[in-house]
């Protein structure tokens, strides 16, 4: 296996012999892609900046919610 | 029952004494719930209340005061089927430590909102009050 891999240089040959795997072998594949691709995005990213209106809408909707909530008790 | 809040309910307590999100601070230690956070969500709080006028800015920091802070969490074990993009760390360390993620964000969290993402259930401050005001509710674990 590992002589296999070292000779597979495209993705091309990559995909054709992920083609050629079991079923089981195909999942353990797509869980290492997968836990690769976490890994490579893991980096935080920039706190968000909200829009003013956004943020209003925010404050409108909790506002709103708390005074049927009033109402109903 | 640890509730995990976003920087949306978080500003909107900051900002509004009229809110659900405020109600939720008032009634925490009574009602045995746990307030949580991550430092991402914090940066962002502190970013957006810059242009707020006072005493909006020291709400915050007595606000502040009554949440803990966990780490983020930016990656876990499952496959996330939907979009998460800027969203990510919340979602992740809500789940990561938390039995419910009350946020306002409908841009980002709305086609999650009153849904649960691998047991974890996420709502808005509103819904979470109404929620536990029903017979039998309780909301201390």
């Amino acid at each position: 296996m590992r002589c296999t891999l070292e000779r597979m240089v495209t993705l091309a040959e990559i995909e054709s012999a992920a083609a050629g795997l079991s079923p089981a072998e195909k999942q353990e594949l797509m869980l290492f892609l997968a836990s690769r691709l976490r890994d490579e995005g893991a980096l935080l990213p920039e706190p968000r900046t909200f829009m003013p209106e956004e943020i209003a809408g925010w404050i409108y909707e909790d506002e709103a919610d708390m005074r049927r909530l009033r109402e109903q008790s | 029952m640890t509730l995990f809040l976003d920087s949306s309910v978080l500003i909107a307590a900051a900002a509004s004494t009229e809110g659900a999100s405020r109600e939720v601070f008032q009634s925490a230690s009574r009602r045995g719930w746990r307030l949580i956070t991550t430092p991402y969500a914090v940066a962002e709080v502190i970013r957006n209340l810059a242009g707020f006028a006072a005493p909006v800015p020291a709400t915050w920091v007595r606000l502040r005061e009554r949440l803990v802070l966990v780490d983020d969490v930016l990656t876990i074990d499952k496959p996330a089927v939907f979009p998460v993009n800027k969203d990510r760390p919340i979602l992740f360390s809500a789940l990561a430590t938390a039995d419910v993620l009350l946020t306002l964000d409908r841009a980002d969290f709305g086609r999650l909102l009153g849904t649960r993402f691998y047991g974890l259930a996420i709502m808005t401050p509103g819904t979470w009050l109404t929620q536990e005001r029903e017979p039998g509710r309780s909301g201390a674990s």
